[in-house]
């Protein structure tokens, strides 16, 4: 006989809390509260089976061809010449085109223009499709993309920032804001100091690879099903490549195998490409990219070069701040603009700075266009900031985490350099907070001694915050529809403009509409992002698709609510208060139905069933001309206290605790936000240490291979990880209280970087900050270790000569 | 060709079979099994994972319990031993299906099939179909994209299957978990709810024994198979010879036809680059080929006693045997992950002449004889340092041959010896730099010395003029060190790429040396990145290596 724990007995199949201490302290009585938050991932068991099905697990229909594509081999150069006889005479080869062939707008841009689906008279970068086939098989089609003969008339191309900034090469104008006169200040100030910070991008490497498959529609039209952040505008791409009305394209989008923001505009490629074909053929037709052509064709992460110049007191208090973020935007302004923004916005991260010039650079290069990745330029406007910090600390020769705690936002100190007030003060009590409950000063103390005490090995710790503004810095993108249907068995089918990408969105929009509407949410089920069902949506990114689409969500459950209500007030003659659902229950005056029971009713009394909901983000605005306004509806705010050991000889190291204290508000689902705090720590943590995006002199991805661009393992997982949510709610009216939690917790990893920096620090006994690359890599570790043990040397030299 | 997919037995006209086309696609393509995921057809992510399991009669079973003596005995929690059908986990994106003849091939759709039968499951429709393995992900929330999930699952599975009685405490346990996916990717979850649900499977596993992977009736056509299906019958492009002799006529007859083993390496060319390979012999089948001989330890004194490993000895075989050498046993758990050690060789290793790759600097310290064997049966013995003559370039460029064994003195692993491997990552990712030093000492003089490096020249190499500083000197002489590392700076010459740069691989094959000579000085200078190898952790106390 199978006994089941009493958790699964439940009819709704959810869990009881395990993993985090976030969860542990429930007693019984919240567990069954937990059990029902905590619920599973919508999809949970078919990923498990592996029945869960993904574009490429769909059921190709017998006549489907694939497609590849024909990669420039060389960056910035003209095409002399492209002879494409034998790839015509490939085995299996169907198709293939060139840019000509493409019956409408050959320009795939999300918002600027030079985006092209393939590339003209020049390449724009290595690896750029010239050409594509279509062909039976996906090897028969990668097969026949090697056999194009092409010549080339090679031109310099321009590889880095530095150049681009030097050649004032921007895809887009410079933008600054400022406050106070920072220059003025910095001049007469007793302390002051300058840093620069070069920030390698990274890969997605979302495990599912990109991908669309598109099937002509007898009205001219295209189904696609793709894996994308976007269905709209693969939807409107992919009218606009073929020349026709948008409402002759669906496209669809059930699952992503993640995506990270590397689907939010690239996917539409993809999408269009096989579109083309599928119209040209009147066939199916995929496009799948192999994992090379995925890193070698796609964006990835800006690359930024930053500068920082910085005056502060003899007690490491900020006076101003100088800050110049330079972005490698790659061949074209893809999401750039907005990616550079977002560094600006959070080159303060959570410290207050009196004075400040945040000035932002777009460079222009020869190389794939760079798009947006979890934290969207974020990350990289805070990681020199927290440099700057760490370097203050080290000037007034005082513990980093005083100088973090000195210089964050507090009351009267609250306003952002773009005239953003911080309303809530949970910045200061969550780092005072996780100081204590990762005892950073015991283990500060800890640490020196070990330290002083061992020659090979070396430790390191550092606290850093993060504070991440939500909502689209594109106003209007912050918008959603949802569309509810309810049917006569009492059975919900939901619909919203969201796209589940492994966040857990569709599992928290469940529970939201659950909750709205006082049922159980195994009524209820989510169904694929569909441009004919919730039209003109907005990607799923900036963190925000649950607050929009839950938002979204809860109004259409009322406007059903609504019509139910109407109807029993006036069928029951019972006054509107006293008509409710609670748990599947609907109350009505004294009387009790069924849900089920209570819907078909309504249904014979001819009740409308059916709603869609909008929502609009409040409050928000912000006027690039004054470089001022409220772009944020709200900040996410955290926390994360890293520590590292690191091997002297090699520069290896090993993360051996990691604390971590996040703000999610009110969380709708615990399970689900940890999940996205840890998996965004450890992702972010890759960013800073073991991924490095290189390419060669002339302009090759070198890093093109998972055998060569490494993202963590199991073995990377710190040895002691802990994580909280911090237990406050949304002091704005966002989805019950809650708070968006995707991107912020990447930027946790910040902390590892600068433990690695504190380790490599001690070496000069915390006199200097020495140099450290991002990622941190064991030979960029070594370097900084070599660093400051030549300082040190120099010292006792200087010491040595004094006596 | 024949095989056991999940339930079904499946017969394959060779004559049909395209011999590039890998399980994986396979799979997904012709078998509509979309379960099992395509991540990055290189074997780095794991998310094509499928069990692979082969049937072991009961005299080969006694038959190993005898031969093995010399080699490590079989772990301790070992539950593989009575069974009739052995598994283990494979990147089925770089295996071809024609090498999987009278295999099992279990699937993450297989599980879901062999739970449904377990009775009396009253949980309800949600629970009814999960094999532990699922159940502790769902459990756990450890799928979040859930694209890696079934590669997670069936590695956990095959975890799970070696090992059902977990005696172990927590915490050996948590490292066997995290051993066995140290070769799957997941870019969502950050792996610790991961870690945990391989953790929990176990007592999910021990309140509900979940059903044998292959009943009755899998195991009955496995042992049919296994008794008629010779492979060495195959004979259209895809040769699966089991004897030596027959390798060597094929050699002679086909000599333009690529060798196999693990494939690991090889079909990359497929996978990666498109090619297309025409006639391939797989050795992975000769018995000749898959022997480790190492004298008993006692025996190991008699200077001509010799440790012979095979060519087709998997990394995962030389671990078993090897697991007492403690920095031997450190670097074969970071070749690749668990998938690739079960398939990647010793022989496939050496012949595929990478610079990088992980052995050839040990044999280089272990002064190993290479056995060779060519199309017209000829014997042929080379020393390891005469073997690679270029970038990729080897002796066996010059005469298709096939490699026979590896061989070096047994007294050697009482040297002091020290193998250091460099990577950005600690897991499944190729050297930077391999160091690996051997130094035999008498009378506190250094007697002999092998240094040898992987990354630092176009072929694995030997640091002579670096060694000949050592010669005759007192270990403890602090300036033969640094003459030493003065002389390795003049005779190697590696590149910058993309794992590092020329400047820091020169400063740490100096560095390297500099460590092995300390810890032969007897400072204690422990290692960061420690593996954990659990499984066999608890034979491994009490007779620790004493080296020099
Ligand atoms: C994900 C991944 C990770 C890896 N990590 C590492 C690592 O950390 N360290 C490392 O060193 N390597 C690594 N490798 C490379 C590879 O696994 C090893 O080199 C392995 O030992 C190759 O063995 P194989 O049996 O698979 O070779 P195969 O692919 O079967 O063959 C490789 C080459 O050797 C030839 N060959 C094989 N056997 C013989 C023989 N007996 N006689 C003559 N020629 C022969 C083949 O013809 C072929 O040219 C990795 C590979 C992958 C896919
Ligand atoms: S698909 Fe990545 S290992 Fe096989
Ligand atoms: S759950 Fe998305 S890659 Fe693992």
């Amino acid at each position: 006989m199978r006994k089941l724990p009493e958790a699964y007995t439940k009819k709704s199949f959810s869990v009881p809390p395990t993993a985090t201490s976030a969860t542990q302290h429930s007693d019984n009585e919240r567990s069954a509260h937990q059990r029902k938050i905590n619920q599973i991932h919508e999809s949970a068991i078919k990923h498990v089976q592996g029945k869960a099905q993904y574009v490429d697990d769909l059921p190709n229909t017998v006549n489907t061809l694939h497609v590849a594509t024909g990669k420039a081999t060389h960056a910035n150069a003209k095409i002399v010449s492209l002879n494409l006889e034998k790839v015509w005479q490939a085995e299996g080869v169907v198709d293939v085109i060139v840019q000509g062939d493409i019956p409408g707008s050959a320009d795939v841009s999300p918002v600027f223009s030079g985006d092209v689906l393939l590339a003209g008279q020049t390449t724009q970068f290595v690896g750029q499709p010239i050409f594509a086939v279509a062909a039976t098989s996906y090897t028969a089609a990668q097969k026949a993309v090697r056999l194009a003969e092409i010549e080339y008339e090679q031109q310099t191309p321009l590889l880095r920032i530095q150049e681009a900034l030097a050649q004032q090469d921007f895809v887009l104008p410079t933008q600054s804001f400022h406050r106070g006169d920072v220059i003025k200040t910095i001049n007469e100030a007793k302390f002051s100091l300058s840093g620069e910070l070069t920030i390698r991008g990274q890969e997605h490497f979302y495990l599912e690879g990109q991908i669309s498959l598109a099937q002509p529609t007898e009205d001219g039209g295209i189904h696609v099903i793709s894996s994308s952040q976007h269905p709209t505008e693969v939807q409107k791409l992919v009218a606009s490549v073929l020349g026709v009305p948008i409402h002759k394209v669906q496209a669809e989008v059930r699952r992503m195998g993640g995506g990270f923001g590397g689907k939010e505009s690239q996917a539409a490629t993809l999408a269009c490409m096989a579109a083309v074909f599928a119209q040209r053929l009147q066939q199916p037709i995929k496009y799948r990219m192999s994992r090379q052509d995925d890193m070698e064709q796609t964006g990835k992460r800006h690359d930024f070069w930053n500068q920082y110049t910085t005056a502060f007191t003899a007690q490491g208090e900020i006076l101003a701040a100088d800050i110049k973020l330079a972005g490698m935007c790659g061949c074209t302004a893809d999401l750039s603009d907005g990616i550079v923004d977002r560094a600006m916005f959070h080159a303060d991260n959570a410290y207050y700075l009196p004075q400040a010039r945040i000035t932002g650079y777009r460079c222009r290069t020869d190389t794939v266009s760079n798009t947006a990745f979890r934290g969207f330029g974020g990350p990289q406007g805070m990681l020199s900031t927290e440099a700057m910090l760490d370097d203050i600390a080290r000037a007034v020769n005082l513990d980093p985490l005083d100088i973090r705690k000195q210089n964050v936002y507090r009351k009267d100190k609250d306003e952002t350099p773009y005239g953003q007030k911080i309303e809530e003060s949970v910045l200061l009590p969550l780092i005072e907070q996780l100081e204590n409950t990762s005892q950073y000063r015991q283990r500060r103390e800890e640490i020196h001694e070990f330290n002083r005490n061992n020659r090979w090995q070396k430790r390191g710790l550092a606290l850093t915050p993060v504070k991440f503004g939500i909502s689209f810095t594109s106003k209007h993108l912050n918008q959603a529809g949802a569309l509810i249907h309810v049917y006569t068995d009492g059975s919900i089918h939901l619909n919203h403009g969201g796209t589940e990408m492994g966040q857990g969105l569709y599992t928290k929009i469940k529970q939201v509409v659950a909750k709205e509407f006082g049922v159980d949410s195994d009524r209820i089920m989510v169904s694929a992002a569909r441009t004919d069902k919730v039209p003109n949506t907005s990607p799923t990114a900036a963190s925000a698709g649950t607050d929009l689409n839950g938002m979204a969500a809860i109004d259409a459950v009322n406007k059903i609510k609504q019509n139910l209500f109407t109807f029993a007030e006036h069928y029951y003659k019972v006054e509107r208060e006293r008509i409710f659902i609670h748990d599947d229950i609907v109350h009505v005056g004294d009387q009790v139905f069924a849900f089920a029971e209570f819907i078909k009713l309504a249904y014979m009394q001819r009740v409308s069933l059916s709603a869609n909901g909008f929502y609009r983000t409040p409050k928000i605005g912000f006027d690039r001309s004054t470089g001022k306004g409220r772009p944020f509806y709200y900040f996410a705010n955290g926390a994360a206290c890293s520590e590292v050991i690191v091997d002297t000889m090699t520069g290896e190291y090993k993360i051996t605790r990691v604390d971590i204290l996040h703000d999610v508000g009110e969380s709708i689902n615990p399970a689900v936000d940890i999940g996205q705090i840890e998996g965004g720590f450890i992702q972010g943590m890759g960013w800073l240490t073991t991924e490095e995006l290189l390419w060669d002199s002339q302009g090759k991805l070198m890093s093109n291979s998972p055998a060569n661009y490494k993202i963590p393992t199991v073995g990377d997982l710190p040895e002691d990880f802990n994580v909280n949510l911090y237990q406050a709610k949304n002091h704005e009216q966002n989805v019950y209280s809650s708070k968006a939690v995707g991107e912020p917790p990447l930027m946790l990893a910040i902390s590892v970087w600068c433990a690695l920096r504190d380790a490599c620090a001690s070496v000069a006994d915390y006199k200097i900050s020495p140099p450290l690359a991002a990622p941190a890599t064991t030979e960029a570790v070594y370097h900084c270790m070599q660093a400051a043990s030549q300082y040190q040397q120099s010292q006792t030299a200087q010491s040595g000569q004094r006596t | 060709m024949r095989f056991v997919l999940n339930q079904e037995l499946i017969e394959l006209d060779d004559s049909q079979i395209d011999i590039n086309l890998s399980l994986l696609r396979y799979l997904r393509e012709f078998k509509h099994l979309c379960g099992t995921k395509e991540g990055c057809a290189s074997g780095d992510c794991g998310a094509c994972t499928v069990l692979l399991g082969h049937y072991q009669d009961d005299a080969i079973r006694s038959d190993k319990l005898t031969s093995t003596a010399q080699t490590t005995p079989p772990e301790e929690n070992d539950n593989q031993a009575n069974k009739a059908i052995h598994y283990h986990s494979v990147n089925a994106c770089i295996l071809p299906l024609s090498a999987i003849h009278c295999r099992h091939v279990v699937t993450v759709e297989h599980l879901t099939q062999i739970s449904a039968t377990v009775p009396n499951t009253s949980a309800g429709e949600h629970l009814a179909s999960l094999y532990p393995s699922q159940q502790a992900m769902v459990e756990h929330h450890a799928s979040q994209c859930g694209f890696c999930t079934p590669g997670f699952v069936m590695s956990l599975t095959g975890l799970l299957e070696r090992r059902t009685q977990i005696k172990a405490d927590t915490t050996t346990l948590k490292e066997s978990v995290k051993d066995c996916i140290a070769g799957n990717l997941c870019r969502c979850t950050g792996y610790r709810p991961i870690v945990e649900a391989g953790v929990h499977m176990f007592d999910l596993a021990m309140i509900n024994p979940p059903a044998d992977l292959a009943n009755n009736r899998i195991v009955d056509t496995m042992k049919m198979l296994n008794t008629y299906g010779d492979s060495s019958k195959r004979t259209h492009q895809y040769w699966q010879p089991v004897s030596l002799n027959e390798v060597c006529n094929i050699l002679h007859a086909q000599p333009e036809a690529r060798i196999i083993a693990g494939g690991t390496d090889l079909m990359l060319e497929v996978t990666q680059h498109f090619k297309t390979l025409t006639k391939i012999i797989d050795i992975s089948r000769v018995a000749e080929l898959k022997q480790i001989t190492r004298p008993a330890v006692e025996n190991a004194q008699a200077r001509e006693s010799k440790i012979r490993i095979g060519a087709a000895v998997t990394y995962t075989e030389l671990l078993h045997a090897f697991s007492d050498i403690q920095t031997l046993q450190q670097l074969i758990l970071r070749i690749g992950a668990e998938q690739v050690r079960n398939r990647g060789t010793v022989g496939g290793n050496i012949a595929n002449a990478s610079p990088i790759a992980d052995l050839p600097p040990v044999f280089l310290a272990l002064d190993a004889n290479i056995e060779i064997i060519d199309g017209q049966q000829k014997k042929s013995t080379v020393n390891i340092d005469a073997f690679y003559s270029g970038y990729k370039h080897t002796v066996l460029n010059d005469t298709p041959a096939c490699i026979i064994a590896i061989e070096f003195n047994a007294d050697y692993l009482n040297d002091f010896l020290r193998f250091y491997k460099l990577s950005k990552r600690i897991e499944d990712d190729i050297s930077s730099v391999m160091t690996a030093v051997r130094f035999a000492i008498e009378n506190n003089t250094v007697k002999d010395v092998r240094i040898a490096f992987g990354g630092m020249a176009a072929t694995p190499i030997r640091a002579r003029q670096s060694e000949q500083c050592f010669i005759g000197k007192s270990i403890d002489d602090e300036q033969t060190l640094q003459t030493a590392c003065n002389a390795l700076r003049k005779e190697l010459s590696p590149m910058s790429d993309v794992r590092a740069s020329a400047e820091y691989r020169l400063n740490m094959a100096e560095n390297l040396l500099r460590k092995a000579w300390l810890e032969l000085n007897g400072h204690h200078l422990p290692t960061i990145n420690q593996t954990h190898f659990t499984q066999s952790s608890q034979l491994r106390t009490g007779e620790e290596q004493s080296h020099a």
